[in-house]
């Protein structure tokens, strides 16, 4: 069983995991909000919560592939490249292992607040909503470039449009709901230790 | 597949979707269900099951620029495109093979006549075997009775057979349930069997084994019918499991290592409990994995199947052409460039008109190729010279070290891009237009006039056809250095449409003339903060004209003496676009003193009280308009009316109301 504190400290890395994941600012080409950073975070959040929900630990692999992908594609940027699109068949496992990640991660996630937080339920199912929304968004802006052509490119626009400002919104909300998650745990958990090598709460 | 090479697509792009899929399984192993690691396998057989290349679409990979690359090298053939009409083989021979690319096609075919023969024979031996069993015993069979029933799943007859390591299902549509005689047949294992039968899984053995035939030299697809064999096996355990509760689970897994040592049958049309020592390794472990699997998992399992079908299933079309240059060497430049050429067909016939202007402006001939009629391939690759000749004249621009001749002794301008004047719907779906491009120097041109709207052009007309599901370009006629006059209303240096009506001493004349653009794209050629932008010479070979826009020009002549000019005081028409049937449109007064003006519904007047004969000659301009714009619409929207409703003026007076009707001969 995981103490209440170590639980946290998964808990906030991978809000601020996501943060890294759903925001960007570039300078130039180069992201100062690296993707990478965030699974680098949820890795090290996995680790810590890997007790108390068995299913995490299966993301692992998943979660490094993804790092050492966006590692590269950051390093790449340096040098004004990119990977995506290098090898269109690549991109497709990528894709397919990002979706995945993403989808049992919340799923865990959410599984957690329900079991250990006794106002968790609504928090819970906000996560599950908000899981379900981003996997069926990711998977129709996956599909859309095979689409059939819309009656416009002015109606296929908007609806792109409609579907980005979507998935921002979407994005927002999963950070709320996961800074949420991690607050209701701090409420609950014993002071923050002092950061130590390991890092720490204080840290983050 | 009527050849090698539509073999060669055919596998090599199933090949493709198959890596990718192996790679994901893997990948999900542990994470998604066997019943998602066996459905994955349906988008392989779609793959398959669906002709590569088609709509010039490939999955994942170029394979079809792979595969004409190839093709060219060893063949010399500039002239064919590889197309897939059926994903099965279908002989087709002219008379005895004569090249080495029909020998191979020979040898393959004779490979899937062999395996095809292998199997069926021992498929027949096998229902000779079953027909020389004996019926279940009574026990026998009232156990299979009372499983099927316990379980709610079908029975069908069931025979003992000497020697028979294990119990399976043979036959699909006429299924049999063969077990080995004189030993006991555990309940599981029937239940295993009795699934196989409800879900009809010896119809997916016999298409796995079709498709082992049809790719027979491809190991990579054997590997993944191993794989989707033992996939539906794990299936079907997952099924019995899902069944099964306590010990009978613990069981099952013991019957299953009980077999690993067992030889099988493999005949097309049968399923059977025990597939081999390692393979009923590999379904222990997913058994051992079977409570693992993460749950609520089914719509991650659905949208990444989704996720993986969109570029296996549906595919993209190449939409960037290789010009030549990079890494390879020069001697495989052209072969690779033409090959891209082929394999990036023109799409539309804007993207037709696009590759030909750029292919005019840039010498490019690859950009040529990519508009071109498949039988003039082996001459353009024939004429492609290399850009370090020397002999590049007129080489201002060029996008690709394979240089080509348009026909165009003229430098042309890039930056004026081009336009397409006059462009229509003829005939069998084709369209016609006059290609305009800038021009820059050129030893036809004379001296520039230097007046305001003055531009030297050189326009060449063109048809585009739809052969075979690519636009081409034909060209009319050779190109003409003509001295533009572009305004406003058109460009009247080159052709229009011409409606006339004779009114007294007067012609009336109307020139209606249509211009389209593509989409023009930019580039930066330049740092920030010094920009400069150059017009964009990359072919959109599925382009649209974006841009639409028609002119109108509207001429009284006086036809009449020189003398009687004095009495001609103004000269006033109104007019509008009139469709043969409609009612007469209602027309404006065209004012007084000198005034022009038009209508968004084409409508058009004009009046002038001034006249000056010595630089117009007996013509009077009226003035003129247009419309039209960007986004959405064809420019052939625009084509011209039917005929135009007019009254004219003369001193204020109202003398005629006249029907200008075109003018014979087409563009004039």
């Amino acid at each position: 069983m995981t103490d209440r504190q170590t639980m946290y400290e998964g808990l906030s890395r991978t809000a601020w995991g996501y943060l890294f994941l759903c925001v960007d600012f570039n300078l130039g080409n180069v992201s100062i909000l690296p993707r990478f950073a965030g699974w680098l975070l949820f890795l090290s959040a996995i680790e810590k919560l890997k007790e108390e929900r068995r299913d995490l630990a299966l993301l692992q692999p998943l979660g490094v592939l993804m790092a050492l992908w966006t590692g590269a594609d950051w390093l790449a940027s340096w040098a004004g490249r990119d990977v995506d699109g290098l090898f269109p068949p690549l991109d497709l496992v990528i894709a397919a292992a990002q979706l995945y990640f993403l989808f049992q991660f919340l799923t865990d996630l959410a599984a957690l607040a329900e079991t250990y937080h006794p106002e968790g339920r609504l928090l819970s199912r906000q996560i599950l909503l908000c899981r379900t929304v981003q996997t069926v968004l990711v998977t129709l802006f996956s599909l859309a470039p095979y689409l059939p052509a819309g009656p416009s490119n002015d109606v296929t626009g908007v609806a792109v449009l409609i579907l980005a400002a979507g998935y921002c919104i979407l994005g927002l909300w999963l950070m709320i709901s996961l800074f949420s998650l991690r607050r209701a745990f701090q409420d609950a958990a014993p002071p923050p230790l002092p950061p130590g090598p390991g890092g720490g709460a204080g840290e983050i | 597949m009527s050849d090698i090479w539509s073999f060669l697509l055919q596998t090599l792009t199933a090949s493709g979707a198959a890596a990718v899929l192996l790679a994901v399984k893997a990948m999900l192993r542990d994470k998604l269900s066997p019943r998602w690691q066996f459905a994955a396998w349906g988008m392989l057989a779609l793959v398959l099951a669906v002709p590569a290349g088609l709509g010039g679409r490939y999955a994942l990979l170029n394979w079809p620029l792979a595969v004409e690359f190839l093709r060219s090298l060893l063949t010399e053939e500039f002239g064919v495109l590889t197309r897939v009409s059926a994903p099965v083989p279908l002989p087709q021979f002219a008379g005895p093979p004569r090249t080495g690319a029909e020998w191979a096609y020979i040898v393959y075919l004779a490979g899937t006549v062999f395996f095809l023969g292998r199997y069926a024979v021992s498929y027949l031996r096998l229902r000779l075997a079953l027909r020389r069993g004996t019926p279940a015993g009574e026990a026998r069979a009232a156990l299979i009775r009372e499983t099927a029933e316990r379980y709610g799943l079908p029975v069908c007859p069931a025979v003992e057979v000497e020697g028979l390591p294990s119990a399976f299902i043979c036959g699909v549509l006429r299924p049999v349930l063969a077990l080995p005689a004189g030993e006991e047949t555990d309940e599981k294992v029937l239940l295993h069997e009795l699934l196989h039968l409800r879900h009809r899984d010896a119809a997916w053995g016999l298409l796995i084994c079709l498709l082992r035939c049809v790719h027979w030299c491809n190991p990579l697809l054997w590997y993944c019918a191993d794989l989707a064999g033992n996939d539906l096996e794990s299936l079907c355990d997952q099924r019995a499991l899902e069944r099964l509760e306590g010990e009978d689970r613990r069981d099952y897994g013991r019957i299953l290592l009980s077999m690993a040592n067992e030889k099988y049958a493999r005949a097309p049309g049968t399923s059977s409990m025990a597939n081999g020592g390692k393979n009923i390794r590999r379904r222990i472990e997913a058994i051992a994995r079977f409570k693992r699997y993460p749950s609520g998992m089914a719509l991650a399992s659905v949208c990444v199947a989704l996720v993986l079908a969109g570029p296996c299933l549906v595919g993209t079309r190449a939409q960037s052409v290789y010009t030549g240059g990079g890494p390879l060497p020069q001697r495989l430049r052209a072969y690779a460039a033409m090959a891209s050429a082929r394999t990036t067909p023109c799409t539309t016939y804007a993207g037709a008109f696009d590759a030909y202007a750029k292919a005019v402006l840039s010498q490019c001939g690859i950009f040529r190729a990519m508009c071109a009629p498949l039988s003039e391939q082996d001459t353009l690759a024939a004429e492609l010279r290399p850009a370090a000749d020397g002999n590049n004249l007129y080489y201002h621009f060029a996008a690709s070290s394979l240089l080509w001749s348009s026909g165009l002794e003229a430098e042309a301008d890039p930056q004026y891009g081009y336009r397409i004047y006059n462009l229509r719907p003829v005939e069998n779906g084709a369209y016609e237009g006059l290609l305009a491009v800038g021009v820059e120097w050129s030893p036809l041109l004379g001296q520039w006039d230097g007046t305001v709207h003055s531009r030297y052009l050189a326009a060449q007309p063109l048809r585009a056809e739809n052969q075979g599901g690519r636009w081409v370009i034909l060209p009319l006629g050779d190109f003409q250095v003509v001295q533009g006059d572009e305004r406003t209303t058109g460009n009247l240096g080159l052709p229009a449409w011409v409606y006339e009506a004779q009114c007294g001493d007067f012609t009336l004349r109307m020139r209606y003339q249509t211009v389209a653009y593509a989409e023009v794209k930019s580039v930066r050629t330049g740092a920030f903060p010094t920009n400069a932008w150059t017009f964009d010479i990359t072919p959109q070979p599925s382009g649209q004209f974006i841009n639409g826009y028609y002119s109108t020009d509207l001429t009284a002549v006086y036809k009449g003496a020189p003398a009687d000019r004095d009495s001609i005081r103004s000269v006033g028409v109104s007019c509008a676009p009139w469709s043969f049937g409609d009612q007469r449109p209602e027309l404006r007064s065209p004012g007084t003193g000198y005034s022009t003006g038009s209508s968004s519904d084409g409508g058009e007047w004009g009046t002038t009280d001034t006249f000056n004969w010595a630089m117009h000659g007996n013509e009077i301009p009226l003035g003129g308009g247009g419309g039209g714009g960007s986004g959405g619409s064809e420019p052939w929207e625009y084509l011209p009316p039917d005929c135009y409703a007019a009254d004219f003026y003369l001193n204020g007076e109202k003398i005629g109301e006249l029907t200008l009707l075109p003018v014979e001969g087409g563009l004039q």
